[in-house]
């Protein structure tokens, strides 16, 4: 599938569009992007720029309205949903804004979802292990109103790097965490990464964050541009 | 696998959510309330028929006008069965002062072997029931032939070649009462006897009867082995074709369990849909994210499916458990007013406990739940990514489909299941429109409303379809509460008085035309007020249409024996507005009655395959006679009143021989009077039903009671469904309530908010769940029991006023939890 070659991801002539043809809105608009394998990339935009939007399509959990984005050498319009999922199975990691972690699971349980879903061995074992690395080997059997934001995200940590993925998706890791909170998730996501040498696309409306990438682009109205620091 | 794994994992969550636990709340009272009722009616069914079976003198009379082999009795026997018999014949019995045609009957030990024979000292005497059957060498007599041929007890009447002696008058037979207007006075002696009379032989009209009676497993391998033995000329007589007063009343009582229990089904349905709802709503995020991280969409359906599957199976086994409970308690409450020890109930309705479930959970939550296919996976990344509602029209037709599986086998009554399908699918359309229409207009008021009124009013129109499914819900909940609060009461009291204290308890049959004048007057003196005077003409039915009658063409049982009988005919020119007509119309012209025509009983033109339009030619007195059916007859064959299967205009039955029939109730102190009366007009025959309107009176009352019984089920599927109602809203809710309280709401605010809301909710549910209910009681006494209807208008009030203060009450409470939840916690978590 293409694994070995230097681009893991690709998008060409990306276009978004919701409604209908004469009260239609454009949200993303024609974007072309490739991230080279092992790269970190930001994007930086003001809210309602099309971020969100333009991370789910590049991940395949949305269909665009035109254009292709090529995930490991693979192109996903070829692909059904179940396809696309199939394809980040094990390979793609999340962090999201809102931590998302299953409310009546453990933070163990969420860490190994997954990995079962990828169908690794030593599910449990892994989990154990990755939530140790982000300092909560003491809370594994804590469900998720029991642990605090910071901690909440940081269990995120440990289930998006937990498989080992090849590529993470973060969609402002630190909107809903203070500040001194959200560096902290920061600097172990960005440790984790390097660790693994992880594709990173990073959502991000702090410069300070984006500048620890190595490329920054910047979102505006649908619009994709490369920003040059 | 996997899934079945995710599933085990997710049990302990599930076993605490609310919407699961809702959801098996409703499933175990909808399987509680089918097994209860179903291992309940099971018995009583059994119990009832029992009673009925007093009717027939046995559980089932097999007859035939040959012989019936020994081979058979011994077969009975070796089952465990209780067996008798009987021969009757006509033949002319005689004495010095003359001789008169008889009927016949030659009983066997043991006979009857259910009900009892009542004789008395001397005709119309007083009555004491019989010890045993008449000792060889006696006889017991009808009240009628010891004027007729002059005899008294102990008097010796000539019958063949054996004399014997007068033992008794005979006031009531049990099995008698299948053949009320058999004219031929009864003359009932010994079956040991009937060799020697030596009429065996040469009696031509000889019909031989095997009664058994016994638990009814054995019963029923018997009859299955008749069945498949039976030779032509052979008919079998199982409680069902007894009386039709009793048999309305049986079918009645049965038809009302069986709406109750499926009335429990709906309310629980309905509940099971709106927590699927719920469920699905609250599995969003949970499924949007398992595809993110690559799951396939059929295993998060399957998992969800399985979860879904396994809380079913433990709510169901708990409903099965609350069945058992339920008819147990039922049993020993009900049990000594049957008298007879019910059978134990079998292990048959723990499956159908089990496959009601599944059915109910498949058909009421398999739509609204499956809805989870189309979580958007962008959900994890914009939370206002929603998932697609599902389809009403899927929903309500699976839904439909369910119900009508069910209530298929439950009711066995196609016309029934039809009404209750057709009542159902139109009460939810109703529901449904009249709630879509409701949000719409309160949306428009809304700007006229004031503080808390103004924000509830917005909120209920901001969500219209989670508002309307609540509307629904709440409808639904208390248009079960209300039917079992108002329109029960009025149902059974319908039906209670559908058997008046002075309903008719005596028949007087046989009057000639000329007596007729006299015989009224002296009832009216007697105090007695006789429900009408009718002619009375017999006919075989010789054709229908142009195709002559053959009765082998007839399918055997009810409908052979009416082609091969004599009809009783009568006429009238006048409708009897107790009758309902069906079809075409009553000759109310003076007109029309010129002609010749037929009303027909509704329920045997069925038999008959009979519509109006058709011909029919009946042979009365050796003469033809053909009208065409202009009307079908509903008749009320528990009302106790003379009714005819076919009346006919006046000028069709001019000159043909009639006699007249009336009935009346006759209070205890003119039974002198009447046996006077029976003196003067010796021809005149009474016969006492009053045996069997008490039958009938206890079949009400302990139907009534039951059927009480059964609606606490219903009762509680009523609640679940206004407790999924409430719950429906409750995390959009919780998200409201903490931006109202970071804006700066108090309690007391969001609380006035909320109220306002709940209680608009729940007025305007009870507005259309007592409309729905007034039609709900119309359709279920006027359509279904056939009992007229009369609408009370404190449904509106109690509806109205108790669903909105109710509603209101139940919302605040379930909402108190919300407001002591800390805002920024909420709001955060999305
Ligand atoms: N299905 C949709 N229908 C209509 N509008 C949509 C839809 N999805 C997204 N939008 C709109 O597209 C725009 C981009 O949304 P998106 O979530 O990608 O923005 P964003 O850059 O992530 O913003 P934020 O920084 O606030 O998260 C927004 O204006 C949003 O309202
Ligand atoms: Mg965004």
């Amino acid at each position: 599938m293409g694994d070995d070659s230097a681009t893991i991801l690709k998008a060409s002539n990306l276009t978004r569009r919701v409604g209908g043809p004469d009260t239609g809105l454009t949200i993303l608009d024609a974007i072309a992007l490739e991230v080279p394998r092992g790269e970190a990339v930001a994007v930086l935009g003001p809210s309602g720029s099309g971020k969100s939007t333009l991370l789910g399509l590049l991940a395949g959990l949305d269909a665009p309205s035109a254009g292709d984005v090529e995930l490991f050498g693979q192109s996903l319009s070829a692909l059904d949903e179940d396809g696309r999922a199939a394809l980040r199975a094990g390979r793609v990691g999340f962090v999201f804004q809102s931590f998302q972690l299953v409310p009546g699971l453990s933070a163990l349980e969420n860490v190994m979802l997954p990995l079962e879903l990828a169908d690794r061995s030593d599910v449990a074992a892994t989990a154990q292990a990755a939530l140790e690395q982000v300092g909560l080997g003491a809370r594994l059997r804590h469900r998720p109103n029991e642990l605090s934001g910071g901690e909440q995200q940081r269990v995120a940590l440990a289930r998006a790097f937990a498989p080992d993925p090849q590529l993470l998706f973060a969609d402002e890791p630190t909107g809903n965490l203070d500040g001194r909170t959200g560096a902290a998730v920061i600097d172990r996501l960005f440790e984790l990464r390097e660790e693994r040498g992880t594709t990173l696309v990073l959502v991000t409306h702090d410069e300070a964050v984006a500048r620890r990438c190595d490329r920054r682009l910047r979102m505006d109205d649908g619009r994709l541009t490369e920003a040059v620091a | 696998m996997k899934a079945a794994g995710f599933a085990l994992r997710a049990l302990p969550r599930d076993l605490r959510s609310r919407e699961m636990r809702v959801l098996a709340m409703a499933l175990a009272v909808a399987v509680g309330a089918l097994t209860a009722v179903g291992f309940f009616t099971d018995r009583v069914d059994r119990a009832m028929g029992q009673r009925a079976t007093t009717l027939i003198g046995a559980d089932l009379v097999l007859e035939s006008d040959d012989p019936i082999p020994a081979e058979w009795d011994e077969r009975a026997r070796g089952e465990g069965l209780q067996t008798s018999g009987f021969v009757t014949f006509p033949t002319v019995a005689a004495t010095e002062a003359g001789s008169e045609l008889t009927s016949v009957k030659a009983v066997g030990t043991d006979y009857p072997l259910r009900g009892e024979v009542l004789l008395s000292g001397s005709p119309y005497g007083e009555e004491r029931p019989a010890r045993g059957i008449p000792e060889p060498g006696t006889a017991w007599l009808d009240p009628r032939l010891f004027a007729r041929l002059d005899v008294e007890l102990g008097d010796r009447i000539q019958v063949g070649e054996r004399d014997l002696r007068i033992a008794a008058s005979i006031a009531q037979e049990p099995d008698r009462s299948g053949s009320l207007f058999q004219l031929a006075p009864r003359l009932m002696f010994n079956r040991a006897d009937l060799e020697s009379t030596g009429l065996i032989s040469e009696a031509s009209r000889f019909d031989d009867h095997l009664l058994v009676a016994g638990n009814p497993d054995s019963l029923e391998r018997f009859r299955a082995w008749i069945d498949a033995n039976a030779r032509p000329g052979l008919e079998v007589q199982g409680v069902e074709n007894a009386r039709p007063e009793m048999r309305a009343a049986l079918e009645r009582a049965r038809a009302f369990l069986g709406l109750a229990a499926i009335m429990a089904v709906i309310l629980a349905g309905a509940a099971v849909a709106v927590a699927a709802h719920s469920l699905a709503a609250r599995e969003a995020d949970a499924s949007a994210l398992l595809r993110c991280f690559g799951a396939h969409q059929r295993l998060v359906v399957t998992t969800l499916l399985l979860r879904l599957s396994v809380i079913g199976v433990l709510a169901s086994a708990v409903g099965i458990g609350i069945g058992w409970l339920a008819q147990n308690g039922l049993v020993t409450l009900v049990g000594a007013w049957f008298g007879d020890a019910l059978p134990p109930p079998s292990l048959r309705p723990v499956g159908v406990g089990f496959a009601a479930g599944l059915i109910t959970l498949v058909g009421f939550g398999l739509v609204p739940v499956m809805r989870i296919r189309r979580v958007p996976v962008m959900r994890v990344l914009q939370h206002s990514a929603t998932t697609p509602e599902p389809s009403a029209l899927a929903a309500l037709g699976l839904a439909v489909a369910a119900l009508a599986v069910l209530v298929f086998y439950q009711a066995s009554d196609p016309a029934l299941a039809r009404w209750i399908l057709l009542g159902t699918l139109g009460m939810l359309l109703v529901l449904g429109l009249a709630a879509a229409g409701l949000v719409r207009l309160v949306g428009r008021l809304r700007g006229r409303a004031v503080s808390g009124w103004r924000f509830g009013l917005a909120n209920l129109a901001r969500r219209p379809r989670t508002s309307t499914v609540q509307m629904v819900g709440f409808g639904l909940g208390l248009l079960a509460l209300l039917l079992l609060a108002v329109v029960r009461v009025d149902v059974l009291e319908a039906w209670r008085n559908d058997v008046p204290p002075d309903a008719p308890n005596q028949f007087m049959v046989n009057v000639q035309p000329d007596d007729v004048e006299a015989v009224k007057a002296r009832l009216r003196d007697a105090g007695i007020e006789p429900a009408g005077f009718y002619p009375m003409i017999r006919g075989r039915l010789r054709a229908i249409n142009d195709d002559e009658i053959d009765p082998e063409a007839f399918a055997e049982g009810r409908a052979r024996r009416l082609v091969e009988r004599e009809f009783n005919l009568s006429w009238a020119e006048r409708h009897r507005p107790e009758n309902e007509i069906v079809a075409g119309e009553w000759w109310s012209d003076p007109a029309e009655r010129e002609r010749p025509a037929l009303s027909v009983e509704e329920g045997i033109a069925d038999v008959l395959g009979v519509e109006t339009g058709d011909r029919l030619t009946f042979d009365v007195a050796g003469d033809e006679v053909t009208g065409e059916v202009t009307n079908l007859r509903r008749v009320q064959w528990d009302s106790f009143k003379v009714n005819f299967f076919v009346l006919t205009t006046p000028d069709m039955l001019d000159g043909a021989p009639a006699t007249w029939i009336t009935s009346y109730y006759a209070p205890p102190d003119s039974r002198s009077a009447v046996d006077a009366l029976v003196r003067e007009f010796p021809g005149v025959t009474v016969l006492n039903v009053e045996q069997i309107l008490e039958q009938v009176r206890s079949i009400i009352r302990q139907g009534t009671r039951a059927v009480e019984y059964v609606f606490i089920f219903t009762v509680l599927a009523g609640i679940v469904v206004l407790v999924a109602a409430v719950q429906a809203s409750r995390d959009e809710r919780r998200v409201e309530i903490a931006l109202l309280r970071t804006l700066g709401a108090s309690r007391g605010r969001v609380r006035s908010i909320l109220g306002a809301e709940f209680l608009a909710l729940g007025a305007l549910a009870g507005l259309i769940a007592a409309s729905g209910a007034a039609l709900t009681g119309w359709a279920v006494t006027d359509r279904v029991l056939n009992l007229p209807y009369h609408f009370n208008p404190w449904l509106f009030v109690l509806g109205v006023g108790g669903g909105g203060l109710g509603i209101a009450l139940a919302g605040l409470l379930a909402t108190r939890p919300l407001l002591g939840e800390r805002p920024l916690a909420v709001l955060r978590r999305g």
